[in-house]
């Protein structure tokens, strides 16, 4: 954590570091990786970016490996297709080299990489540094890594793609955040979430994909190599947050940067929203109901104390004990006697 | 009853297509299968018409209104038993739809492995093979159409002991399916696990229906497509997707739906990993992540139950950049998308979906 005078300028600064990476600032980050699973993908985040990069005018490529759609301000190279790993890359090239400003999308580094046999140094090489453009891959977590025939010791392709990233940032899915921080308070174990959890045959959580937002994890690597970490979350954008499109574009800049650090979230912060989930776990498991009705309560809060009576102007009636007879009352004659 | 009451209403906002097109999934275990609710499929594909007014659910509907053609590709399942139970189950007349051309349905149970060289040894399996012209290729795999003298009847499938009219011949065929006119029966079946070979039969089967009925858009239900994996070591996970997504490329096929295995088995990690949990976990996760709406059946959780026969979960997700604008992202794929329901398939076909705790039997 950055060592910052006082909250509000360490909150201003984190800020400042995700909002250069989500803006594309040059130099912000050439290779950012992104970390998701089916838990919380990335397309929220993804298309926030593209969306930004579109409003300035950057050239965005987009090569898939998972979708045969594509928007018509995107550059589409269907990589699922019958490339070889050398022309995905001249494609790449002839895509970005008449343009100034480039972003390029990998979505699947898994396939581009065991499957095309790109070397990410050569893609880094062409992107980043040739053509000074931005590069973002994506990497599903959930996606097994496949074992290297050849040469059994080369490090796992995750790892080698974290050693070489500038930013990762990893999605989660608020609501399993929240989870996991009621649990944490608890001190109960943290609920695991995904493929292969809870029964079989699911594969994917009902509060997977929060709609509204995403939480970032993101670890920013300086030019230094001091690493920062931090948590942000961006919630899903409105059509308020953009500025009306101009002429010739497709997209509106962004009026104000809404990405806000995960503890500035007031439903991460505050307990009562998520207290309302978790709210009948802490009650004792019994057979006996054991709370009251809305009529029981009112009832109670209907009956006056002795002592308040007490506290009325003249002193109430003194010490004597009032009590009106009901119905149901049986008066004993003896008890006045003793 | 009209064919479209036959999906049940909680169920319906599910089955019906999306606006844009799109990948769906559907996974189920070996306790629970997904047979009933790929018919409840192709039966909102097939009888849109008709449906059309069952409410406000109906909005995301083919913009014509005219439903869309259904080719239905199954490894695991023959064609007569499609046929019965989309009758049984929706009141879909799969034979209707393929004399008029919105139906094909390409097998690949039936002679996936057959010895091509002396099919009269299989006799279980005799169907009769069309004369194409000879065409020798590296895809040397024989197609199959209907015999000269059963045109336009019943296809000379299903029943083993059907009686065939002709010496069953195999025919080896070119990378080109027959397109002679003669075939004009809407079935065709895959003899080779091969991938190109799958290709070349899809193709030519969505020429089919396009060149039959060029107005409407297709909607693609692969079945099981992870049999490949198991039959086939030298698939990969990506093979497959990359296949799926050159089909999905066309601009004929506006939907997919795809079925695959979800049982812990298949996905569930040995150390050292296994080849084929490997990769049938890879192409779940892949296609997950690639897919729209995922639809997970399975066993009840608590056990077996007389009046349930398992847990439905949908879960929608905005997905790819097609449909990408400045807001709302997770406004229409909202709370009301995600959810579990219980079902029951009855005896006769029908089905019954409901809430947790709603009860079937009322």
């Amino acid at each position: 954590m950055a060592p910052a005078s006082n909250m509000v300028q360490y909150q201003r600064h984190a800020i400042q570091l995700i909002s250069r990476v989500l803006n594309l600032r040059t130099n912000a980050s050439p290779f950012t990786l992104i970390l998701d699973d089916l838990n919380q993908r990335c397309s929220p985040l993804l298309s926030e970016i593209i969306i930004r990069a579109l409003s300035r005018k950057t050239n965005v490529v987009v090569v898939s490996f998972e979708s045969a759609r594509s928007h018509p301000s995107i550059h589409h190279i269907p990589a699922y297709g019958e490339y070889t790993g050398g022309q995905l890359l001249t494609s790449i090239e002839d895509s970005i080299k008449t343009t100034k400003e480039s972003l390029v999308i990998i979505d699947s580094l898994h396939d581009l990489v065991h499957e095309k046999n790109i070397d990410m140094g050569a893609l880094f090489n062409l992107v980043a540094m040739k053509y000074a453009s931005t590069l973002i891959g994506v990497y599903h977590q959930d996606m097994l890594p496949i074992p290297n025939p050849i040469n059994a010791y080369a490090p796992p392709t995750l790892d080698v793609l974290k050693f070489m990233a500038t930013t990762i940032l990893t999605c989660k899915s608020f609501a399993h955040v929240l989870a996991i921080k009621a649990a944490r308070e608890r001190s109960l174990p943290e609920p695991a979430h995904g493929l292969l959890q809870g029964a079989e045959g699911i594969v994917e959580c009902l509060e997977a994909n929060d709609p509204r937002g995403i939480v970032l994890e993101a670890e920013f690597r300086r030019k230094s190599g001091r690493p920062e970490t931090e948590t942000y979350f961006l919630r899903s954008s409105l059509e308020s947050d953009y500025n009306a499109a101009i002429p010739g574009m497709t997209f509106g800049t962004l009026k104000h940067e809404f990405v806000v650090l995960l503890s500035q979230v007031p439903g991460y912060n505050n307990k009562v929203s998520e207290g309302a989930a978790s709210a009948a776990e802490d009650d004792p498991e019994s057979t006996f109901n054991l709370s009251l009705t809305e009529k029981q309560k009112a009832a109670r809060e209907g009956v006056v104390l002795p002592y308040f009576d007490a506290q009325k102007g003249e002193g109430g009636e003194g010490g004597r004990i009032l009590y009106d007879m009901g119905e149901e009352d049986d008066f004993d004659e003896e008890e006045d006697e003793i | 009853m009209p064919p479209s009451s036959r999906i049940p209403p909680l169920l319906q906002p599910h089955v019906c297509l999306p606006r844009d097109d799109s990948i769906l999934l559907l996974t189920s275990t070996l306790g629970a299968s997904a047979n009933w609710l790929i018919t409840r499929f192709l039966g909102d594909a097939l009888n849109l018409k008709s449906g059309a007014d069952g409410g406000s659910e109906g909005a995301g509907r083919i913009e014509d209104g005219e439903g869309c053609n259904v080719l239905l590709v199954s490894w695991m399942r023959e064609y007569e038993f499609w046929k019965q139970d989309c009758r049984k189950g929706v009141g879909v007349d799969l034979e209707r739809g393929r004399r008029e051309g919105r139906v094909v349905f390409v097998d690949g149970l039936s002679s996936l492995f057959l010895e091509e060289e002396n099919p009269e040894n299989n006799a279980r399996t005799a169907v009769p093979v069309e004369n194409a012209p000879a065409v020798r290729s590296v895809q040397s795999l024989p197609a199959r159409g209907p015999a000269p003298g059963r045109m336009g009847g019943l296809p000379a499938r299903g029943p083993p002991a059907a009686p065939t009219t002709t010496s069953p011949t195999t025919i080896r065929s070119g990378t080109t399916a027959p397109t002679s006119t003669s075939h004009n029966a809407g079935c065709y079946s895959l003899k080779s696990p091969n991938l190109a070979h799958l290709k070349t039969t899809i193709t030519t089967a969505l020429t089919h229906l396009t060149s039959a009925s060029p107005a409407r858009k297709t909607l693609l239900v692969i079945d099981n497509p992870d049999i490949l994996l198991a039959t086939n070591p030298a698939l990969t996970h990506t093979s497959i997707t990359s296949l799926l997504l050159s089909l999905h490329a066309r601009p004929d096929v506006a939907h997919m739906l795809i079925h695959l295995q979800a049982d812990t088995p298949l996905l569930g990690i040995h150390t050292p990993p296994q080849p084929l949990e490997v990769a049938q976990r890879n192409l779940l996760v892949k296609l997950a992540h690639m897919s729209r709406r995922v639809i997970g059946v399975r066993v009840l959780d608590t056990g077996v139950a007389r009046d349930v026969s398992g847990v439905l979960r949908v879960t929608e997700n905005d997905i790819g950049f097609a449909g990408l604008k400045a807001h709302g992202r997770g406004e229409d794929g909202g709370e009301g998308k995600r959810r579990e329901m219980l079902y029951k398939v009855n005896g006769d076909g029908s089905v019954k979906v409901f809430e947790r705790g709603a009860g079937g039997e009322g």
